[in-house]
């Protein structure tokens, strides 16, 4: 998840999360605004490697987001380029496990979550090592 | 005994032995634990395959010539005879099943009183082993849908690479087009160690062999063995492409590589690992296997090569018995495998595909043109345009499509007729459909919208849009793929052969009327004339309709198509039909054509006129050889017209409703008062409009000529009655 920062012209800060995927799609609008749905799901082919169906869900997910404006089959920005910044992910922060399947199973088929003590073992582990 | 039972028993009688097979494999495994991973990886193939294979060949070197071990054929008289008892089967179902047996004997027996009581266990084991394979199978359906879902919205990093939201380790995905996803926002050292790794996989056909192992241990879902040696497969899987890895980056690399391991290794939240694609296993355990990674010895790997050889061969082959015909014949099928489940993301509504017209919709006010079915071009929808091929006319209109379905309701359908003349009753109505889409739009080369696609339930309508109004909606009707060659090509035979020729009129009054002309001397007289056509050059390919007046238009029996003009031979035709060489044959052949269409034509078995109530029987004529008025007035029937009357003037042929250009006359001074040329608002509305304006007692004649299609031929009508205005 990403988090981008809208300075509206009155000055005001908003904070809007987005997945990183949508950032890259926003990219694409941003550069070729006003663009045609039908011209976006070609760009979006070639750039992104979308299928039609995943760049109209993109165009309808920011229009709710309020990023975005689709009319007549014409895609145009609410929010410009220069009123957003990206700001840092937290994506490699986390390291809980929340797995929804049974914990044997988990363990089983792709081994766990290292816990931190043992990533900091390993880590060391990896330091102290020397081609001999 | 019941098929499954049956392939149960074969099931069972498989992993006992591939139970030792497995037990060898993990002793050879621990012998080359300090050779590369590779060779353990490979050998876990031997164990596939004698679970998979229910036959095999024989040997000396077989581990079933251990006499103290049970042949396969001795475990499956075991299975059949409960009294063998066997202390390893301790797993199994069949051997946990005997004591309670024995308690419930006699229900057992009363239930089935023939039945022997091992086949029930046998039964109920069946069904046991069932319930597992569906679990297992819709286990790893549900995470092969979940993940695959939670990727859908990858970015193209490069070629197959896709960096994706909300996964915090790299993986494989897909069989046939496997594709590499990796999270957002790696660092590039480590992004290209993941990736060396991941595409090493891919070429290796891991994401192939994974996905299969899978299935086998779905189908020994009851077996821990199994389920130890796909753990440990997975883990050689891994580490032996680790090594490979490393190989190539060179052992510099190492430290490295571990970091990239640890780093997705310390990130993971879901279980991504499923049994379908890649996950890391076992962080620490590969990391140290890199660590200590090297370049083995020859000799090393000399050795390491002969142990997996020898060992593979020791088991996969049978023990040397005398009976060995006797193991090997199958007395059961071999088991159905389920292939890996691979769910394709729901494909959008194939619409691509040959459509013709099939009903005219609506037709604006304004048009000139009115469509008439089996008279049509074909519409070749395909996934990024709309062709329009007329191959009457070697015509090709091409417009560019942009695929957006959208939900369409009755006021936006409404609005797109807001800059007509709507006539009541003339605009469709759309609430009769339950899902109503406009599907696609369609542009010209200057980028201006022309057709839109609308798909409404099962229908499809194509929109014909003219300076932002409606020009025209037909329904189509797919009539199959759209083929290459059925456009142009003056020398191949276009339409379907037929036992008799098509002669068509065009009258020049937008009315054209064709008969198909089956006996045979009618159709000699016509070869007669065309070996002429034959003679001087190959048919027309291109006439503008509307520019060559009358002309004649035949349909050979070889689907070959020619066109004789009426005044072929005045200068002015001469000059704009220089090019078609038909146009130059003399005009007795229009004439004997012509003659013999007339000779054949027929007229229709009714014709009504309505209006309200009213109701007459008009007089019915050919349209080409139509009398004037003056000669006919005294026999025209007449209707009166109610200029309270609300009601809709309409004309039938044959009990269907027709439309065509009207002609109105003063009955008194058979003045011609109007002329309606067809058009998409129905020509007796205004002439209805114009009757009911009209000051009362006055009279008035209307000619109308109408195109009339039924089987294979258009015929042309007029049609003519009179109106008188009462009040």
């Amino acid at each position: 998840m990403s988090r981008f920062t809208i300075v509206n012209q009155g000055g005001n800060v908003d904070t809007l999360n987005i997945w990183d995927s949508d950032y890259r799609f926003m990219t694409i609008v941003w550069e070729h605004v006003p663009v045609g749905s039908g011209e976006l799901v070609k760009l979006c082919r070639e750039k992104l490697g979308w299928k039609k169906s995943t760049t109209y869900n993109a165009i309808r997910r920011m229009c709710e987001k309020g990023l975005i404006r689709n009319e007549d089959a014409v895609v145009s920005v609410v929010v410009p380029k220069e009123q957003v910044q990206m700001m840092e992910s937290d994506a490699f922060l986390s390291r809980t496990f929340d797995g929804s399947l049974p914990q044997f199973l988990t363990a089983f088929l792709s081994g766990r979550a290292l816990s931190s003590e043992e990533a900091d073992e390993i880590k060391r582990l990896i330091d102290a090592h020397k081609e001999k | 005994m019941d098929v499954l039972e049956t392939v149960l028993l074969k099931i069972l009688d498989m992993s006992i032995t591939a139970s030792y097979v497995i037990m060898a494999v993990l002793l050879v495994r621990l012998l080359l634990k300090h050779a590369p991973k590779v060779f353990s990886y490979a050998l876990w193939s031997v164990a596939a395959f004698r679970l998979v294979c229910p036959v095999s060949f024989s040997s000396v070197m077989s581990i079933f010539n251990i006499g103290t071990l049970p042949t396969p054929q001795s475990i499956e008289d075991a299975a059949i005879q409960p009294t063998v008892s066997t202390g390893n089967m301790a797993t199994m179902p069949q051997t946990s099943v005997p004591p309670a047996l024995t308690n419930g004997h006699e229900t057992i027996a009363a239930e089935a009183q023939s039945a022997d009581p091992m086949q029930t266990v046998l039964t109920v084991a069946a069904v046991l082993w069932c319930l597992g394979v569906a679990v297992m199978l819709t286990y790893s359906i549900i995470s092969y849908l979940k993940i695959r879902n939670s990727v859908k919205q990858g970015v193209r990093f490069e070629d197959n690479v896709y960096e994706c939201d909300g996964i915090q380790s790299p993986f494989v995905l897909g069989i046939i087009k496997p594709k590499i996803y990796i999270p957002f926002r790696m660092n590039e050292k480590e992004r290209s160690c993941i990736l060396c790794h991941e595409r090493h996989h891919i070429r290796r056909f891991d994401h192939v062999i994974k996905p299969f192992a899978f299935v086998i241990l779905t189908v020994y879902w009851f077996h821990p063995l199994v389920w130890l040696a796909y753990i440990f497969m997975c883990k050689d899987m891994e580490m032996s492409c680790d090594e490979k890895v490393i190989s190539l980056l060179g052992t510099a690399a190492k430290q490295e590589y571990s970091l990239s391991l640890l780093s997705v290794g310390t990130n993971r939240r879901l279980p991504v690992a499923g049994p379908l694609f890649f996950g890391e296993s076992d962080v620490k355990s590969r990391v140290k296997n890199v660590l200590c990674f090297k370049k083995p010895k020859v000799w090393a790997v000399m050795l390491a090569v002969t142990v997996c050889v020898a060992a593979a061969v020791a088991c996969t082959a049978n023990a040397q018995t005398d009976k060995a015909e006797e193991v090997s014949p199958m007395e059961t099928p071999a088991i159905t495998r389920t292939s890996p489940p691979v769910v394709g993301e729901p494909d959008a509504y194939d619409i691509s595909g040959r459509y013709e017209f099939e009903e005219n919709v609506y037709t604006n006010p304004l048009s000139s043109f009115f469509a008439v079915k089996g008279h049509m071009p074909y519409f070749d929808i395909t996934d990024n345009a709309l062709r329009i091929v007329d191959e009457e006319f070697d015509t090709v209109e091409k417009y560019a499509g942009t695929f957006a379905p959208a939900d369409i309701n009755e006021d936006d359908f409404e609005a797109l007729f807001q800059n007509d003349i709507v006539v009541e009753g003339m605009m469709p109505d759309i609430s009769v459909y339950k899902k109503c889409t406009q599907y696609a739009v369609f542009t010209d080369e200057y980028n201006r919208l022309e057709y839109s696609l609308y798909l409404m339930d099962d229908e499809v309508w194509l929109v014909s849009l003219n300076t932002d109004r409606v020009w025209s909606i037909y329904r189509l009707v797919k009539s199959g793929d759209i083929s290459e060659s059925t456009v142009g090509g003056a020398d191949g035979p276009e339409n379907v052969v037929t036992d008799g020729i098509t002669l068509e009129i065009c009258n020049g009054k937008d009315v054209r009327e064709s008969v198909l002309l089956t006996d045979s001397e009618a159709q000699s007289a016509i070869q007669d004339i065309i070996a002429q056509y034959e003679n001087v050059k190959e048919r027309t390919t291109s006439v503008n309709i509307f520019q060559a007046g009358e002309y004649i238009r035949l349909i050979n029996t070889d689907g070959r198509i020619y066109y004789v003009f009426h005044n072929a031979e005045e200068p002015q035709m001469q000059k704009m039909l220089d090019s078609h060489s038909l146009a130059a044959l003399p005009q007795e052949h229009y004439e004997a054509l012509f003659t013999l269409w007339e000779s054949h034509i027929n007229l229709p078995a009714m014709a009504n006129v309505n209006f309200g109530d009213e109701k007459v029987s008009p007089l019915v004529y050919r349209a080409s050889s139509a009398p004037a008025p003056q000669d006919i007035k005294d026999q025209i029937p007449y209707i009166t017209v109610d200029g309270q009357d609300g009601s809709l003037l309409q004309v039938f042929i044959d009990g269907n409703i027709v439309h065509g250009r009207c002609e109105v006359f003063n009955a008194d001074t058979l003045e011609q008062l109007e002329l309606f040329e067809p058009s998409g608002l129905y020509q007796e509305t205004i002439v209805a409009a114009m009757l009911k304006a009209a000051e009362p007692g006055q009279s008035f004649i209307i000619m109308m000529s109408v195109g009339y299609a039924k089987g294979n031929q258009i015929y042309g009508y007029t049609i003519v009655f009179g109106a008188k205005k009462i009040n």
